[in-house]
């Protein structure tokens, strides 16, 4: 029984070894920075933060499904929603690269190594909603193509009441 | 399993989420009567305050006046492009979501020159062939490419009679925020459905009243009192191709 002390220092240091992952990373963690994430410029959020932090690819789900398919825009809750209020001009007067950390999605997504490829095919500027005209006059031209005996566009008509309330009923998901 | 065309819907949250919703809601709701009540108020309202959807009480269609239709003129094909994003530098797979085709009776000489977009049509090929339910139709009968879903396969350019498809075979920069476009994914003519839904006629027949020969009319081919119904009643018109019995919502006046 003289090698008591040894089999009890060797058993010690084999559970050290064995739990050193999460020690190393407890004293990881404890060293590094946490996310710089740029302010955004509205003064709340379209969602408590503490359920956007969680859920916002739901939402974003949700509105795009609702926007392409089915054509329900709102203008705030919309990709290019989050990113006029989300993305501002750097101290330089640019506007921060897609694939810097500057970038409002880039400052957590870089940090849990998730990347995304919205921006492959999304404008990533602030710029006036969908459905604004940009180019030209906007509500003005429309009233002027009315004068001149062009078409308005009357909305299209639905059939009793909220045909929101109806397609929440309807819809094979739960609403964020 | 029945092919339905849709993509699964995306999941959401349970109960306890709308309750939260409610809850900030509310009292959002209540510091905006606070803080500022004219201003907040009718923000709040905007962003809540969600637009009715495509109606199937609607079709969206386009009809064109070739008389009025000069083959100098390419306005509403400038339009699209800058309102949408896209350019067409001449090269075969350059975008083209409208483009002008000279048309020349043999018999007679009569030549016209006619825009040609997507047709919208409504038994459409694209959506039949498309693999994922990434080519579909709305409820109001417009047709689109949802780009989250298109693996680029291409069968819907090969199926679409109009050539009215092209792919997007380059990384690109600089879309419209409305416009969204991308690598690896199949586009056409939207009909300006961003604009549609905000109430707006699509960008090629404002430029055409404009500055072009107001040959482009826009309407909801359903409603017998809109313009479109009203000179489709007086008029002889032609759909391209008719005889491929696909029902385009895009017709042509005047082709020789
Ligand atoms: S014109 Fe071509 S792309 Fe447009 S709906 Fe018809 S088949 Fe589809
Ligand atoms: S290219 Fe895209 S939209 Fe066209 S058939 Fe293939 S998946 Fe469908």
């Amino acid at each position: 029984m003289r090698d008591r002390p040894v089999i009890l220092a060797g058993l010690a240091l084999l559970l050290l070894l064995l739990t050193a992952p999460f020690w190393l990373g407890a004293v990881a963690h404890t060293g590094s920075a946490l996310p710089a994430i740029p302010r955004a410029k509205g003064a709340h959020c379209v969602r408590p933060v503490a359920w956007m932090r969680k859920n916002h690819m739901k939402l974003l789900m949700r509105v795009r499904y609702e926007a392409v398919h089915e054509g329900i825009r709102n203008r705030q809750e919309s990709l290019p929603g989050c990113i006029s209020c989300h993305v501002s001009r750097l101290a330089d007067g640019k506007y921060p690269s897609v694939t810097s950390s500057k970038f409002f999605c880039n400052a957590c997504h870089q940090y849990v190594g998730v990347r995304i490829d919205c921006f492959s095919c999304h404008s990533n500027r602030p710029g006036s909603g969908a459905g604004t005209v940009a180019q030209s006059g906007g509500e003005a031209r429309l009233v002027a193509l009315a004068a001149i005996g062009n078409p308005a566009i009357v909305p299209p008509r639905v059939a009793g009441g909220s045909s929101t309330a109806r397609r929440r009923r309807e819809a094979p998901w739960r609403w964020p | 399993m029945a092919m339905t065309g849709r993509p699964a819907a995306p999941r959401g949250t349970g109960h306890e989420v709308d309750e939260d919703r409610r809850r900030f809601l509310g009292t959002a709701a209540l510091s905006a009567l606070v803080v500022a009540p004219g201003v907040s108020l009718l923000a709040f309202a905007e962003g809540q305050g969600r637009k009715q959807g495509a109606s199937a009480r609607t079709r969206w269609g386009l009809l064109i006046d070739t008389t009025k239709c000069k083959s100098s003129c390419t306005a509403c094909v400038t339009a699209c492009s800058s309102y949408n994003g896209w350019k067409n530098e001449g090269r075969p797979t350059d975008p083209q979501w409208i483009r002008k085709v000279q048309v020349t009776d043999p018999e007679t000489g009569v030549s016209r020159s006619v825009p040609v977009m997507c047709q919208h049509c409504a038994k459409a090929p694209c959506v039949e062939v498309c693999p994922t339910g990434a080519s579909f139709k709305r409820a109001d009968g417009i047709v689109l490419v949802d780009r989250h879903i298109c693996i680029g396969c291409r069968y819907c350019m090969m199926a679409c009679p109009y050539k009215a498809r092209s792919f997007v075979s380059e990384e690109i920069s600089g879309q419209k925020p409305w416009a969204p476009r991308g690598k690896g994914t199949v586009e056409g003519c939207t009909l300006c459905v961003d604009r549609i839904d905000a109430g707006q006629v699509p960008a090629c027949v404002q430029a055409c009243a404009h500055e072009g020969g107001r040959a482009m009319t826009f309407g909801d081919l359903k409603d017998p009192a809109s313009e479109i119904s009203r000179a489709l009643a007086e008029f002889p018109s032609v759909q391209l191709r008719a005889d491929l019995m696909l029902d385009p919502g895009v017709q042509y006046q005047g082709l020789p």
